[in-house]
């Protein structure tokens, strides 16, 4: 058997294997849309009687310590803070991070709050890198600002949570924003429900919204391409795949999300040595809530909304998908023995599973079948008839999920978006796969490959002042 | 033959996505125009509403009332979701009744007759879907509608968990003590509800809550008596005393806990003894909230007390101590004892709750 024939026969199993592979991914992105969509119509109709805002100023919602590292904020980081402080919530205290900046980030907070250092008594719960100071000012009770050493964004949460007073956290990002309501969102589930343990936000793409004094106001659609492609991703990302795993979702977005403090003091706190650490802190809860046969909920809430600054390049796009790809190895790396086990119920049979066969070997197998598939029609391997209704039929499937994102974002947020601004959107959801689904699989995949090489690098990804994104659109 | 039916099967299968396809885009089309369009509508009915009431309530004449009042009731018809604005235009108008003049609240009044909205409710409670129930019990608490009382307890023993909570704190916000009972009973079995839901439901209870306490607290186990008496420690509610007092020395901690944080929010200086042995608990949530019970109290024999509290073994004690002593010991006697005495952890909270307390750039304390 000549090597010629041996790369037939690969080509020949390969091809038969992404036709496979594709149809089961196919079905399971449709069955995840139509459980999104069922689960939302019926939130939606559930909303008449369950009114958050009664909870406004209840003394019986649990108080929050909000927890935001910052590395190199110094454009976006006193806004946020001073947004922070008027969020609708009856207790919770604010307390920034400050992981070894290099910028002008120390000087700014500083400054703006007129901040003084505090000799103080922390209870060290879960050990982390020095800490060079705490700073305080009477005139902002709740605030608090730690001054430390560079240890990662992970180290940052956790200095945070041994500063914390209050049993339950949110973990912020510095460059993001939440919804004055969107706190009494998460923190009505963890009343609602006491084994709630992690209750997560939607993270929406901020680029073109107008956004005054840290308030969204409305929505435009952005400028750049690329910006608009992403708004359409997280729709069918956030919408479609977290709430269709319901309790057995592996990740809380890094941006917004609420924890009960003393479970993830006991599952050990952060994990320091990983950039993924929001996905790696929510696995880790699953394994120790399961491990211990403790009852506990993990909640997704798509009208908490928080947000955020989606990268405004594709350089900068390539740094955040290798972030998460790498992230997401380590991730099912270091619990690889959830997988296929059934002590872990549906996280171990399913969630996990599915995170490797299609969120990690996927990468490889649609990177592969990039170079392979025209490879194959070149050699005779693959018809081309059958190859353009294969095509046809997975660019059709595409376009579903993502159409099927948009209506799910406008069954959750009524009104966010006129319907021209909804129609607009749906364009891209056709153009997306010509070109942008492609080359986030490929990032996805070069993450992988330089995997030991940026292991421990978060990479920079330049951002705006939200005041200024605003502003252009105002003028 | 095969292949002739590959390429039907393609066919099909194309244009069977096609379809879907066009199905979603005219389904997110409807979708985004009806929510453009009904966030309108929500608006204009809003509006419209609440410049009819204000012109009804503002007219000069008697006429150009009844005219106003009638105009609002054509722009109502039968439309339920006008009806429903108008009624909680109205609930909100009656949350400031005590700023309204006596002849505006007499124009309320006839409002009130016209719009009779327990009636509208009450149908809504008879035909609606679960949650159109929920909300219609509700809104019949909001308008004290006490006669609907035996139906919404009817409410109580619904299969949908939604319908049976909302009935429960109509129940509450309407006062009545039995169903309250009823639902805290079930409770005690029924874990669904979690203890904050309980507490709410305890709070927006508008009877006698000292009668309901020591129902409770003889009718229930421990979990919801501790939860009851938790519900009312900030209402500070001496009656109660006795039954905080017994509940020191029960034996289910979360109870313990519960009775010795009422009693300290009562801050009363004949529990100072009782707060003092709690201090020596070994569970370390009694111990602190005996720590915040002393500083109420705030005598000579509690700062003391508290003194040696800053060194207990938990953090968290041992700061709350340091806290209480900074903000009551007004001539610093106590605080610069524990900062020059030979335990280093109790200086350190000290020193921690001192920064706190003083502004660094007025140097001085609050």
């Amino acid at each position: 058997m000549t090597i010629l024939n041996l790369l037939r026969i690969f080509i020949r199993f390969f091809n038969y294997f992404c036709m496979g592979y594709t149809l089961v991914l196919g079905v399971i992105y449709l069955v995840q849309l139509i459980t999104a969509l069922i689960k939302v119509r019926k939130q939606d109709r559930g909303k008449i009687s369950e009114d958050y805002m009664r909870y406004a100023q209840s003394p019986n919602l649990l108080p929050i310590s909000l927890i935001v590292p910052a590395h190199n904020e110094q454009e976006n980081i006193v806004q946020n803070v001073k947004d922070l402080l008027k969020l609708e919530y009856p207790e919770f205290e604010v307390i920034v991070v400050n992981d070894g900046s290099t910028d002008l980030t120390h000087t700014k907070i500083i400054e703006a709050f007129d901040l003084y250092p505090i000799e103080g008594a922390v209870k060290i719960k879960i050990p982390t890198k020095e800490i060079h100071n705490v700073y305080y000012n009477t005139d902002y009770p709740n605030l608090y600002y730690i001054d430390k050493e560079n240890g990662g964004k992970s180290d940052s949460l956790n200095a945070g949570i041994n500063q914390s007073q209050y049993p339950l956290f949110a973990c912020l990002d510095a460059d993001s924003r939440i919804e004055r309501n969107a706190l009494l969102i998460l923190g009505e589930e963890f009343i609602k429900d006491t084994t709630t343990v992690v209750a997560g936000g939607f993270v929406r793409i901020a680029n073109g919204s107008v956004i005054e004094q840290g308030e969204w106001k409305r929505f435009e659609v952005p400028p750049k391409m690329i910006e608009r492609f992403q708004i359409v991703e997280y729709f069918r990302s956030f919408l479609a795949g977290r709430l269709s795993w319901g309790k057995a979702l592996l990740i809380v977005s890094g941006a917004f999300g609420v924890f009960n403090k003393q479970v993830v003091i006991d599952a050990g706190g952060y994990k320091t040595d990983t950039i993924g650490e929001d996905m790696e802190i929510v696995v880790r809860i699953h394994r120790f809530m399961r491990k211990n046969k403790r009852k506990y909920n993990v909640k997704f809430c798509p009208e908490a909304i928080c947000w955020t600054q989606g990268p405004m390049s594709f350089s900068d796009l390539k740094v955040q998908r290798r972030r998460w790809q790498i992230g997401l190895f380590d991730t099912l790396k270091a619990h690889f023995i959830m997988t296929f086990n059934p002590r872990f119920r549906t996280v171990g049979l399913l969630s996990i599973p599915y995170s490797w066969m299609f969120e990690f070997f996927g990468t490889a197998v649609e990177t592969l079948g990039y170079f392979i598939i025209p490879f194959s029609l070149i050699m005779g391997e693959l018809n081309m008839y059958f190859f353009i209704i294969y095509f046809l039929l997975a660019v059709m499937l595409g376009i579903m999920l993502s159409i099927g994102g948009i209506i799910l974002e406008q069954n959750t947020r009524k009104g966010c978006m006129s319907s021209q601004q909804a129609m607009r959107l749906s364009l891209y959801a056709i153009l997306e796969n010509f070109g942008y689904r492609q080359a986030i699989t490929l990032f996805r995949f070069g993450g992988l490959m330089r995997y030991r090489k940026y292991k421990r690098s978060w990479g920079v990804i330049k951002r705006k002042e939200f005041n200024v994104m605003s502003e252009r659109k105002s003028t | 033959m095969a292949e002739f039916s590959y390429e039907i099967l393609a066919a099909a299968l194309i244009i069977f996505f096609l379809l879907m396809l066009s199905a979603e885009y005219l389904w997110l089309y409807l979708l985004s125009k009806r929510n453009e369009e009904s966030d309108m509508q929500k608006y204009e009915i809003y509006s419209k509403i609440h410049s009819m009431i204000e012109a009804f309530l503002y007219s000069p004449t008697e006429t150009s009332r009844e005219t106003e009042l009638s105009s609002l009731f054509d722009y109502i018809g039968d439309d339920a979701a006008k009806k429903d604005e108008a009624a909680v235009q109205f609930i909100q108008l009656m949350k400031r009744a005590d700023d309204i003049p006596a002849e505006k609240l007499k124009l309320l009044g006839k409002l009130y007759e016209m719009l009779d909205p327990v009636e509208f409710y009450s149908k809504q409670l008879a035909k609606g879907n679960l949650y159109k129930k929920s909300y219609a019990v509700r809104r019949l608490a909001d308008f004290n509608a006490s006669e609907k009382i035996p139906d919404i307890k009817n409410l109580l023993s619904d299969r949908h968990n939604n319908v049976v909570y909302n009935a429960a704190m109509a129940l509450s916000e309407l006062g009545d003590e039995d169903a309250v009972v009823f639902f805290a009973q079930k409770c005690e079995s029924n874990r669904y509800y979690s203890h904050r839901i309980l507490l709410e439901l305890l709070q927006a209870y508008t009877g006698d809550r000292i009668g309901l306490t020591k129902r409770l607290y003889n009718e229930c186990n421990d979990y919801i008596k501790a939860t009851c008496i938790k519900a009312y420690t900030h209402d500070c509610i001496e009656e109660l005393s006795e039954i905080y007092a017994d509940g020191v020395s029960a034996k289910d901690n979360n109870l313990k806990i519960a009775c010795v944080k009422a009693l300290a929010q009562l801050g009363k200086p004949e529990y100072e003894q009782k707060m003092i042995i709690a201090l020596n608990d070994k569970n370390w949530i009694v111990r602190l909230a005996a720590v915040s019970g002393l500083e109420r109290i705030h005598s000579q024999t509690s700062l003391e007390a508290l003194v040696k509290a800053t060194q207990d073994d938990e953090w968290w004690v041992r700061n709350a101590a340091a806290k209480a002593i900074v903000n009551i010991d007004f001539q610093l006697i106590y605080v610069e004892k524990v900062l020059s005495g030979y335990d280093k952890y109790a200086a350190d909270a000290v020193k921690s709750a001192l920064y706190k307390q003083i502004n660094m750039n007025g140097g001085k304390l609050r």
